[in-house]
This record gives structure tokens, C-alpha cells and sequence, in this order.
């Protein structure tokens, strides 16, 4: 329980801080990271694939209704929760699954990480392709993807720096 | 059994994610069809209230800047209207001076001009108008737009003049509260354009807030009557023998551009006639 509540916190903390101040930040002029989905890599290990894509498409509504972008994101999340649980599978020995939220201090630094990135570039890639296809802005987006994908991973990474460390077991 | 089970979890959560997918695709292709209904956008009440109360505190950052705009839209606003009123004015005349034209045939005469240059933040302010000795201008004629006195043109060449106003001390305007008949002059104190000072009233006077003020016509500058303010505040003055009115002046200083020589045609008889009373 005391879990459940830890990680709606996070999902509305992190909500609030992308929706308030980051899509006020618009580095050199047109990027956004988008660390709302830092909530989403964090979710427990364990966590039924049910439960995982019914949270990805609630939270990228969520942001859709906030940015006036409906479904946009929430395909980007939707897609991003589907490939989740397979990606921890592949990574983590099926002995070492438990129910633990995912963090850089558990699965170890460089498993996190690639964890981390193929899941930022899956869904900043799903995003920005289709702000490209539905608002027809071009080739120009497209430079989005690596862009934001770079602000989103150091974003996540100084939150993981100083979130409290838990030790491997 | 289990099998099947199993077949049906796993697809299952493929069947979800399909759904899912296909829900927020059609969303994001079909949004005509959305754009009706609020819930999907940032106007729907939850997402209001989060927008409202971050504008609610953002909106201070912004403050300063938007006051800036404000004031650069008003100003631009103003002088729009003050350009809008003096074309108007040659129709509709709130200051009389257009009237007088009936009222004193052939005494007075109204020379149109344009001002070229204005200052009002200086202790001594100058206007200059086009317009000079050509077009009929001279020195100590009146000059006066749709709302009132400016002042009195000090120097003439061939095509520009320049004009004393109201905002330069020590010039002073003979000037007359036109309820109770009672004169005074009219001088500014260096502070704020928006008014002037009217000395030497006589104490007795009953005088409150809003009276009209208008000019005297006791010099040959301007004829009687020309609207010149509205009293501000009374009693301002230490002096107990009289009484100095702060007079809001009809003018706005900042927007002057088109204005109104006043040329007194018998000036030269009544000059004559004050040399030779020895005034």
C-alpha cells in the first residue's frame, strides 16, 4: 500500500513539474525533455503488463489533454509500457525479478541505462514521428527525437544521483 | 486448460495493448471529431484550474514586461485619440475657440499649425511648431488646440515658431475661474504636467473641487473664455493673503499635434494704446 501511494506521488509530482515547468522550457527555442515518463520507467519490476499498459495510456492522456495533443502521447506511452516488461525480462534474470521499483542503484548502472535509453528513444521516436505525421511540421521535428532524448536521459540521471541509494542485494 | 489460459493472458495483454494503442491513434487522426468535445483538451476543468493557478503565478514574472506593453499600447492609444480629437475638432469644438470666430468677427483670427517638436520633461519646456511668419504667425499670439490653452509663440522665422507653453515658469497666463468671474495667473510649479498652479486668487473666493477655469481675456494673447482647466485641489498655497488653486490642465502635454494660432488683429492699436497709457 505504502508502495502504491509512493508511486502515485511520483507520477503526480512528476505530472505536475513536466505539465508547469518543463513545457515552459523550450531549450535553444524547441526542446522539451519529457521526464513525466521517469514515472513510468520506475514502476515495480513485477507489475502485470495489464496494469503497466493501463497506466502508460492514462499518463500520456493525461499529458495530451494538458498539451491539446489527444492520443499523441498517450501512443507514445501505451507503446512504451508494452515494450517495458519484455525489455526487463531480457535484462534481469528471471531469478532476480521481484517486486521492487526499477532504479539505477538496484539493477546496476549499465543495465539501468540501457534499460533507460531504448525506452526514452522509443517513445520520444513514437512522439515526435507523429507530431511530424499529424501536424505535417516536416523533417525539421525530426531532429527532435535525439534532441529531447539526450534531455529526458540527463534529466532521469540527476534524479537517480540524488534519489536515496538502495543497496544491491 | 492451462494452456489455454496462458494463451489467453498472454494474448490478452497483447489484445489490451492493441486496443490502447488503437484508441489513442484514432484519437490523434480523427481529432475534427474531438474538437468539440472539451474533455480532450487543455479546457476541460481540471486542466483549467492547473492552467490558471500556474498563470496565476507566473503571471508575476511577467509584470513588469506586460506593464511596459500596456503603457507603450496606451500611449500609442492616446495619441491616437488625441490626433482623432484635434481632426475632430474642426467640427465639434468643446474649447469655444472655433465660436469666437462668430463671436468677435475680425478681431481674432485661427492660424491651423502642426507641432513638430515637444518636450514636457524638462524644468522649461518648448514646443515647435510648423508654420511661421508665413502662414501669418508672430510673436505673443495665442496657441491653443480643442482642449484648451498651450501657450504663447516667442519666436517666428519664415516656416517654424516656437512656442512658450503652459509648462514653462516663469511665464504666467492671466486666467479666470469662470463661476464666480475671479481672476488669477497661472503658473507651473516644474512637478507633474498634468497641472499648473493659479495664484493671486483673492481668499474670499468660494472655490471647490472641479470649477472651471478659463482664460481672462486681459491680455491681447487670448480671448476670453478659452478653456484653460478644472481645479484640482484648493487652498495649497502657504501665502494667507491669497489663495493658490492646483489646476488639472484641460491639455495633455504629451500629445499635442495640431494647434491653433490665435492672431489678435488689433494688437498693434492696442499696444499703441498701452504705451501710451504708460503700462
Amino acid at each position: 500500500m505504502k508502495q502504491v501511494l509512493q508511486h502515485v506521488v511520483w507520477f503526480v509530482g512528476l505530472l505536475l513539474f513536466q505539465i508547469l515547468i518543463l513545457d515552459n522550457m523550450h531549450f535553444l527555442g524547441i526542446y522539451i525533455p519529457m521526464l513525466y515518463i521517469y514515472a513510468l520507467l520506475r514502476l515495480p519490476s513485477t507489475l502485470s503488463s495489464y496494469a503497466s499498459l493501463l497506466i502508460g495510456f492514462s499518463v500520456g492522456m493525461i499529458m495530451d489533454i494538458f498539451t491539446n495533443t489527444p492520443g499523441m502521447h498517450a501512443a507514445a506511452t501505451t507503446l512504451m509500457a508494452g515494450v517495458r516488461y519484455p525489455l526487463i525480462r531480457l535484462f534481469v534474470l528471471k531469478d532476480d525479478l521481484s517486486n521492487r521499483t526499477i532504479s539505477l542503484s538496484w539493477m546496476g548502472r549499465s543495465v539501468f541505462w540501457r534499460y533507460t535509453v531504448i525506452l526514452v528513444l522509443i517513445h520520444h521516436t513514437t512522439l515526435y514521428l507523429l507530431e511530424a505525421m499529424s501536424f505535417m511540421n516536416g523533417i525539421a521535428l525530426l531532429t527532435k527525437i535525439p534532441m529531447c532524448s539526450l534531455l529526458t536521459i540527463l534529466f532521469i540521471m540527476a534524479f537517480e544521483l540524488i534519489s536515496p541509494k538502495e543497496h544491491a542485494r | 486448460m492451462q494452456n489455454i489460459v496462458r494463451f489467453f493472458t498472454k494474448i490478452g495483454s497483447f489484445l489490451l495493448f492493441a486496443l490502447l494503442e488503437g484508441v489513442a491513434l484514432y484519437l490523434l487522426f480523427s481529432s475534427n471529431n474531438f474538437q468539440q468535445s472539451v474533455f480532450f483538451t487543455s479546457a476541460n476543468n481540471l486542466s483549467g484550474a492547473v492552467y490558471s493557478l500556474e498563470e496565476s503565478i507566473s503571471g508575476f514574472f511577467y509584470l513588469k514586461s506586460e506593464n511596459e506593453v500596456l503603457m507603450n499600447e496606451n500611449n500609442r492609444l492616446y495619441k491616437e485619440i488625441q490626433l482623432l480629437t484635434n481632426q475632430l475638432d474642426q467640427y465639434t469644438d468643446t474649447a469655444g475657440i472655433a465660436l469666437m470666430r462668430d463671436k468677435l468677427p475680425g478681431e481674432f483670427e485661427l492660424i491651423s499649425a502642426k507641432v513638430i517638436h515637444n518636450s514636457v520633461t524638462h524644468q522649461r519646456n518648448f514646443i515647435t511648431l510648423k508654420g511661421g511668419r508665413l502662414a501669418g504667425i508672430a510673436p505673443e499670439m495665442g496657441v491653443a488646440n480643442s482642449d484648451g490653452i498651450i501657450g504663447v509663440v516667442s519666436h517666428v522665422s519664415d516656416n517654424y515658431s516656437v512656442v512658450i507653453p503652459v509648462l514653462c515658469p516663469p511665464n504666467r497666463f492671466s486666467c479666470k475661474l469662470k463661476k464666480s468671474n475671479t481672476t488669477g495667473s497661472l503658473v507651473w510649479n516644474g512637478d507633474d504636467r498634468r497641472f499648473a498652479m493659479m495664484e493671486e486668487v483673492p481668499p474670499y473666493v468660494s472655490v471647490s473641487k472641479g470649477d472651471t477655469v478659463v482664460t481672462s481675456g486681459y491680455s491681447a494673447i487670448f480671448p476670453e473664455g478659452i478653456m484653460v482647466g478644472v481645479v484640482e485641489e484648493y487652498n495649497v498655497g502657504e501665502d494667507a493673503n491669497f489663495l493658490t488653486l492646483k489646476v488639472r490642465l484641460a491639455v495633455h502635454f504629451d500629445a499635442l499635434s495640431n494647434v491653433r494660432v490665435i492672431r489678435f488683429n488689433k494688437r498693434k492699436e492696442y499696444n499703441q494704446l498701452k504705451t501710451e497709457a504708460g503700462i
